[in-house]
C-alpha cells in the first residue's frame, strides 16, 4: 500500500514537473502583461528537438539545450509580434502554437519517416539521505534533475517576481505601463525578457516530457499540456508559488486515472482506460470554476502597449 | 540602439486587402518549398505534384470541393464567435461530438427506418451536440469569467477521449477487433455529381456560409452580436445583453462545427473512427483567420485549404515527402497572413 502511494505521488511530481516549469514562466510573461498562447507549440518544438539532438548525440543535457534555445527562438517571434508589431495577442500566440504543432511533426516525419525510434531516457536520481525518508523520499526526492531544478528555480522566481526591483518593475509593467514608463521602466525591454523567459521555461518544459517521461517522439506528444498550463496559471492566480501548487493538483489527478487504468485494465475492463483519462481535463475545467470568483488578471494583460501615444 | 520600430495606423484599400494575403501565401509556399527541398524532395516536381493532387482532374477537383466542407462550416462558425470577440478553439471537439450524434442516432434506428429520415435526425442532433459542447465553453466564459481558449481546449481533449472509449464500447464493431471503429452507418449524403465524391453537404455548406453571412450583416441579432464583439462596455450601455450574445455565439459556432462532423461521418467516411478530425478543427481556425471572420470570404478560403489538404495527400503517395507537410505549411501560412494583415493596416517606420 506505502509503496502505490509513493508511486503516485512520484509520477504527480513528474507530471507536475512541466506544468509548473511552464506554467511559472507563463506568469512571468503575464504579470508582464502579454498573454503567450502559444506554449503548447514551444513545448512540441522543443520535445522535438531535444529528442533530435539527444538521438543524435546520446546526451540529454545537449537535449535540454537544444529545447531552451528554441524556446528563446519562439519567444523572441513572440514577443517581436505582441510587443513590437503590436498584434493581437490572442492571435499571435495560436500563430506560435500553430508553427509549433506543425512544425515539430513534418520534422520528425521527413527525419524519421513511420520508424519508431526510442532514446536512452534520463533516470531519476535519489538524493542522499532524503531519499530514505519513507513515502515523501521516494515521491520527491528520487526524481528526474529537471525536478529539482523546479524544487529550487520556483521558489526564486517567486523571490525575483515579488522582492526584487526587477520583478517590481515587471509587475508594474503588466499593471499599468505607462506610469511605469513614466518611471523609466523600458517596458518593452521588461515584456520582451518576461516572455522570452516564458518560452524558454516551456521549451525545458516540451524537453522534458520527451525525455524523460516518454523516451521518444510523435505527434502531439504534449496531451494540450501547454494549455492546461495557462489553466492553471489561472487558477494560481497569476502567483508562482499556487501556480507550483496548482500544477501538483493537476499532476495528481492524471497520476491517478494513470494508476486506476492499470487497476482497470488488470481487471478486465480495457475500455475504461479512456474513460479514466477524462479526469484530468476535467478537473481543469472544475477547478477554473472553484476559482473563477475573485481572480483579477493583471490589468495591462493582452494590452499592447504603444509609447508614442498619448492618453 | 538607435534602431526605433514604429506602427502606424493607416487607411487600407479593397486592392491591399486582397494582395496582402496572396503574398503572404506566396511567402509561405516560398519558405514550404525550402523545406521540401531540405526534406529531399524537388520543389518542382513536389508542387507540380501538390497542383495535380488538389485540380488534376474533375475527379480530384470534386474531391478538393469535398475536403472543403467541413473546413467551410467550421470556419464560418469560428469566423461568427470572433465577430462576438469569442475565440472557439473548440471546433475540433464540437465537430467529434457531431460525429458522435450523427453515428450514434444512425446505429439506433437504421434497422427500421428509412435513411433519409436518419439523415434529418442526425443533422439536427449534430447541431445540438455540437451547440452544447460549445455552449459551455460560452457560457463559462460569461457567466463566469473563464477563458474560452483553455476551456474550448479542455473540452476537445475530453471529446477526443470519449470518442476514444465510445468506439471501445457502445459503438463498437464487433468485427473489428484490432482497429476501433463504429459500425459502418446507413445514413448517407447523397451523391450531387455522379461518378464523383462530391454529396449534398457542399451544397449545404455554402448555403449556410451564405446565411450566416445574412445574420451577421443584415439582420437585428447580427448587429447586437458584433456590436457586444466590438466593445462590450458600449453594448452593454445600449441595452444589450452582453453575456447572452456570447452564449449564443459560441452556441451557433458549436452547432455548425457538430453539423461538419455529421456531414463528415455521413457524406466521407460512413463509419466512425478516432482519426475522424485529425487537427480539422484547428485548420478551420486558419480558414477563418485567412477568410478575414467574413463568411463570404471563407468560401475560397476554405477552398484553398481544401486543396492543400488534398495535394499533400497526393504529394506523400508520388514522392514520399510526409503528409505532415501541410501542418507545418499552415503554421507558416498563419504567421505570414498575420504579418501581412498588418502590413496593410499600419504602416511601419524603421528608424
Amino acid at each position: 500500500m506505502l509503496e502505490l502511494i509513493t508511486s503516485i505521488l512520484n509520477l504527480m511530481v513528474v507530471t507536475a514537473t512541466p506544468l509548473a516549469l511552464a506554467g511559472v514562466g507563463e506568469v512571468y510573461s503575464e504579470r508582464a502583461g502579454v498573454l503567450n498562447l502559444g506554449l503548447e507549440g514551444i513545448m512540441l518544438m522543443g520535445a522535438f528537438l531535444s529528442f533530435y539532438y539527444t538521438y543524435k548525440t546520446g546526451s540529454c543535457l545537449i537535449g535540454y539545450l537544444a529545447s531552451l534555445l528554441v524556446g528563446i527562438i519562439l519567444g523572441l517571434l513572440m514577443a517581436f509580434m505582441s510587443v513590437t508589431l503590436k498584434l493581437n495577442q490572442v492571435i499571435a500566440g495560436m500563430g506560435i502554437f500553430f508553427l509549433g504543432f506543425g512544425l515539430s511533426d513534418f520534422l520528425f516525419r521527413s527525419i524519421f519517416g513511420a520508424e519508431h525510434v526510442m532514446i536512452k531516457k534520463s533516470a531519476q536520481v535519489g538524493l542522499p539521505i532524503l531519499s530514505k525518508i519513507p513515502v515523501v523520499g521516494g515521491a520527491f526526492f528520487k526524481q528526474y534533475p529537471m525536478a529539482y531544478l523546479s524544487y529550487i528555480l520556483i521558489p526564486v522566481m517567486w523571490f525575483m517576481l515579488y522582492k526584487s526591483r526587477w520583478g517590481l518593475s515587471l509587475r508594474a509593467v503588466g499593471e499599468n505601463p505607462r506610469a511605469a514608463d513614466t518611471l523609466g521602466v523600458n517596458v518593452y525591454l521588461v515584456r520582451y525578457l518576461a516572455v522570452i523567459i516564458g518560452s524558454a521555461m516551456a521549451g525545458i518544459a516540451g524537453g522534458f516530457l520527451c525525455l524523460a517521461v516518454v523516451g521518444l517522439f510523435f505527434e502531439n506528444l504534449t496531451f494540450g499540456m501547454g494549455f492546461i498550463a495557462i489553466g492553471l496559471v489561472y487558477f494560481g492566480k497569476w502567483d508562482p508559488l499556487r501556480t507550483w501548487a496548482g500544477s501538483l493538483l493537476f499532476g495528481f489527478a492524471w497520476s491517478v486515472s494513470t494508476t486506476l487504468q492499470e487497476v482497470f485494465t488488470k481487471m478486465g475492463y480495457p475500455s475504461a482506460t479512456y474513460f479514466l483519462l477524462m479526469i484530468p481535463y476535467l478537473s481543469i475545467i472544475l477547478a477554473l470554476i472553484a476559482v473563477s470568483r475573485g481572480t483579477r488578471s493583471p490589468s495591462a494583460l493582452a494590452v499592447p502597449y504603444r509609447r508614442e501615444e498619448a492618453r | 540602439m538607435d534602431l526605433k520600430i514604429k506602427v502606424e495606423e493607416r487607411e487600407a484599400s479593397l486592392f491591399t486587402f486582397i494582395l496582402t494575403p496572396i503574398i503572404a501565401f506566396l511567402f509561405a509556399f516560398l519558405v514550404g518549398g525550402i523545406l521540401m527541398e531540405w526534406a529531399g524532395v524537388s520543389p518542382v516536381d513536389g508542387y507540380s505534384a501538390f497542383l495535380g493532387g488538389a485540380f488534376g482532374s474533375p475527379r480530384k477537383l470534386a474531391d478538393t470541393l469535398v475536403r472543403m466542407v467541413p473546413f467551410l462550416l467550421m470556419g464560418v462558425g469560428i469566423a461568427l464567435s470572433n465577430r462576438g470577440n469569442v475565440l472557439n478553439i473548440g471546433a475540433e471537439g464540437q465537430f467529434i461530438m457531431g460525429a458522435i450524434a450523427a453515428t450514434w442516432i444512425s446505429m439506433l434506428l437504421q434497422d427500421f427506418t428509412p435513411w433519409p429520415i436518419i439523415t434529418v435526425l442526425a443533422f439536427l442532433l449534430s447541431l445540438g451536440a455540437g451547440g452544447i459542447w460549445g455552449g459551455i465553453a460560452g457560457y463559462l466564459k460569461a457567466k463566469m469569467g473563464i477563458n474560452e481558449v483553455v476551456t474550448t481546449v479542455m473540452m476537445n481533449w475530453l471529446a477526443f477521449k470519449l470518442l476514444q472509449w465510445l468506439l471501445r464500447g457502445p459503438l463498437k464493431n464487433p468485427e473489428s477487433e484490432m482497429w476501433p471503429m463504429s459500425p459502418h452507418i446507413k445514413a448517407k449524403m447523397p451523391i450531387v455529381i455522379p461518378g464523383t465524391r462530391l454529396h449534398l453537404g457542399f451544397i449545404i455548406s455554402i448555403l449556410i456560409a451564405y446565411l450566416t453571412y445574412y445574420l451577421l450583416f443584415k439582420t437585428n441579432m447580427g448587429f447586437k452580436l458584433r456590436a457586444c464583439g466590438k466593445n462590450p462596455f458600449s453594448a452593454k450601455y445600449a441595452g444589450y445583453n452582453v453575456e447572452n450574445m456570447i452564449i449564443l455565439s459560441m452556441i451557433i459556432s458549436g452547432g455548425l462545427a457538430g453539423l461538419a462532423g455529421s456531414i463528415e461521418v455521413m457524406g466521407v467516411h460512413h463509419f466512425l473512427y478516432e482519426g475522424i478530425s485529425v487537427g480539422l478543427g484547428y485548420t478551420a481556425i486558419i480558414v477563418s483567420l485567412v477568410g478575414k471572420d467574413h463568411p463570404l470570404a471563407i468560401i475560397p478560403s476554405s477552398f484553398i485549404f481544401g486543396a492543400i489538404y488534398n495535394g499533400v495527400v497526393y504529394l506523400q503517395a508520388t514522392t514520399g515527402l510526409s503528409y505532415t507537410f501541410s501542418k507545418a505549411l499552415e503554421g507558416m501560412i498563419y504567421i505570414f497572413v498575420l504579418i501581412s494583415e498588418l502590413l496593410a493596416r499600419y504602416r511601419i517606420r524603421i528608424g
